[in-house]
């Protein structure tokens, strides 16, 4: 599976969108990748009417399907609703990076974002 | 160095091909497959054809339940568990009464933390562990202690990654008269730190006649978690001065879902170690109102039917390894990482974690510089090289040293300088396309 390691796949966890942190975030939260220590804390700003994802910041370290994915996934659900956030699936996931599928050993790495935006989101509804 | 050409010919599994049929391949010479370079056995090492033959040959020849029939078939399957378990226990110089069937190292440990633990620790009584033990050392005994509300106290590294013998002193001091376990690793699985069971028996033992109040004193009993150590070195259970010890069959060539628990036969006699699983086979008589268990503690503590097939298989491995000399094996591993420090050290993006000097046992793990663990191990698969990478089951570890995760190589007697030639190698393409 090295054909996951595109350039621009690389690039994208190098220099990923919507890093860093935020005051006063809505939501906050922290995930782990129990299997190998990942770790993404995202930060979300909803909208006044809390249906929409205003703005959202991460930060963690991991391997680059973690970080690549989280990176593509900030800018996906940037002004998303709530709701069609909860129907991301890992199939959306791996469009946006564009691979067509994902060993199974590595499917904890590409689904960390996933879970901790949906997981965080979720608690408020 | 043991002879690696004439031992792989019995692992079959050693000359498979990786195939990476999705693979936009770097260079088109790749496309067909890459040799499988195995390193990855401190997760599980390969299975000989004898072990594979002795599980085979059971169940095509042999197979019937143990201890129940008086059958030929119930003969024979009795005989090979009977034999194999004494062949088991010979390997690992331990009286056949001090062997208990287990599925693995976590089964062991949890069994003496329901078989000792659940009778013998009480509130605010002491477990000590340390931070090299993998989560099988850990948190069974933090479900223990939550339980009972008593302590677990975790003894620190050096920083040379080896296990802290002064800061074990302190604490054995601090809580002397409270400590009633002391469960440790032998061989770290992240480190390949090897902790010298005889100091820590002598300075637990020291501890004990030490105690301040002689009326209420207390026997400490240790527990080693031999994961990472019966796959490498002569283990002799009744010389190392250890209560329990704890082994997978399956990281010493032997088949997985068997292992085993040693326990001295004197806490077995005693009752000190209870059966925790209860049901057909450990009993003398059932009545409605109560049952005996059985007076033979071969038998006591066999609830249900066991595996014979993988005992067997068991068996086999420890012939196998008997046969090579585990003097020799011993040997032939610390050559091998020696090897493999001198070699990754070489590499500016490499930093090697835990200790690099002759103690280390059975693995080298190191950090990448600017890649991730994951991704190093999963470049290396392309070139058909399997290692480990993560936090490698010792989370604790991992976070009181800020490492986020490592990568693994650890080795078996069939592994050779080569592999870590390959290693190497294929760490430079890892550079090329990660850095």
């Amino acid at each position: 599976m090295s054909d996951i390691y595109q350039e621009d796949l690389i690039d994208e966890a190098k220099n990923p969108n919507n890093y860093g942190e935020m005051d006063n975030p809505d939501l906050f939260s922290t995930q782990y990748n129990a299997s190998c220590g990942d770790v993404i804390t995202v930060s979300v700003k909803l909208s006044p009417d809390k249906q929409v994802i205003a703005d959202i910041k991460w930060k963690g370290q991991g391997c680059v399907i973690s970080q690549a994915s989280m990176s593509v996934l900030s800018q996906k659900v940037k002004g998303l609703k709530v709701s069609e956030l909860q129907k991301l699936t890992q199939k959306e996931v791996l469009q946006e990076l564009g691979l067509d599928e994902i060993s199974v050993g590595r499917v904890k790495c590409l689904l960390l974002g996933l879970n901790a935006v949906k997981k965080m989101t979720s608690k408020d509804e | 160095m043991l002879n690696t050409d004439n031992i792989i010919r019995n692992f079959p599994i050693l000359t498979r091909v990786i195939k990476k049929e999705n693979s936009q391949a770097i260079e088109a010479n790749q496309a067909n497959g890459k040799k499988l370079v195995y390193l990855d056995n401190a997760a599980t090492s390969q299975k000989p054809y004898s072990v594979v033959e002795a599980i085979s040959s059971y169940y095509l020849n042999n197979n019937a339940n143990v201890h129940r029939g008086v059958h030929t078939l119930a003969d024979e399957s009795t005989t090979i568990f009977e034999t194999s378990k004494i062949k088991i226990a010979q390997f690992f110089g331990a009286k056949n009464n001090e062997l208990i069937f287990v599925r693995n190292t976590t089964e062991a440990i949890n069994g003496v933390a329901y078989g000792w633990g659940e009778q013998n620790i009480n509130l605010e009584d002491v477990i000590i562990v340390s931070v090299l033990d993998h989560h099988s050392n850990i948190v069974v005994w933090q479900e223990l202690c939550k339980r009972k509300k008593a302590k677990l106290v975790f003894v620190g590294i050096t920083s040379e990654g080896k296990f802290d013998e002064e800061d074990f002193d302190e604490k054995l001091k601090k809580f002397s008269g409270k400590i009633k376990m002391v469960a440790l690793p032998h061989v770290s699985n992240a480190l390949g730190s090897t902790v010298d069971l005889k100091t820590i028996v002598k300075k637990v033992r020291d501890s004990e006649k030490q105690q301040v109040d002689k009326v209420k004193s207390q026997k400490i009993r240790i527990l080693i978690d031999g994961a990472q150590s019966a796959p490498h070195m002569k283990i002799n259970f009744n010389n190392l001065g250890v209560d329990f010890f704890a082994f997978s069959g399956h990281k010493m060539l032997g088949p997985m879902g068997i292992g085993g628990l040693l326990v001295r036969e004197e806490l077995l006699k005693s009752d000190e170690m209870r059966p925790w699983l209860f049901g057909g086979g450990m009993i003398a008589e059932v009545h409605e109102s109560h049952t005996i268990f059985n007076d033979d503690i071969n038998e006591r503590f066999v609830a249900g039917t066991p595996d014979v097939a993988s005992t067997a298989g068991l068996a086999a491995a420890c012939e196998y390894m008997d046969n090579l000399g585990m003097d020799n094996v011993l040997k032939h591993d610390h050559e091998l990482v020696q090897y493999a420090l001198t070699e990754l050290e070489k590499d500016k993006n490499i930093e090697i974690v835990g200790p690099k000097d002759e103690t280390r046992t059975g693995s080298v793990s190191f950090i990448f510089k600017g890649a991730h663990a994951h991704d190093v191990a999963q470049v290396l698969d392309s070139e058909g090289i399997a290692v480990r990478s993560g936090h490698h089951c010792t989370m604790p570890l991992h976070t009181s040293q800020k490492w986020i995760a490592t990568t693994r190589a650890s080795f078996q007697v069939y592994n050779s300088k080569e592999d870590i030639d390959a290693l190497v190698d294929g760490l430079k393409k890892v550079a090329k396309i990660l850095l």
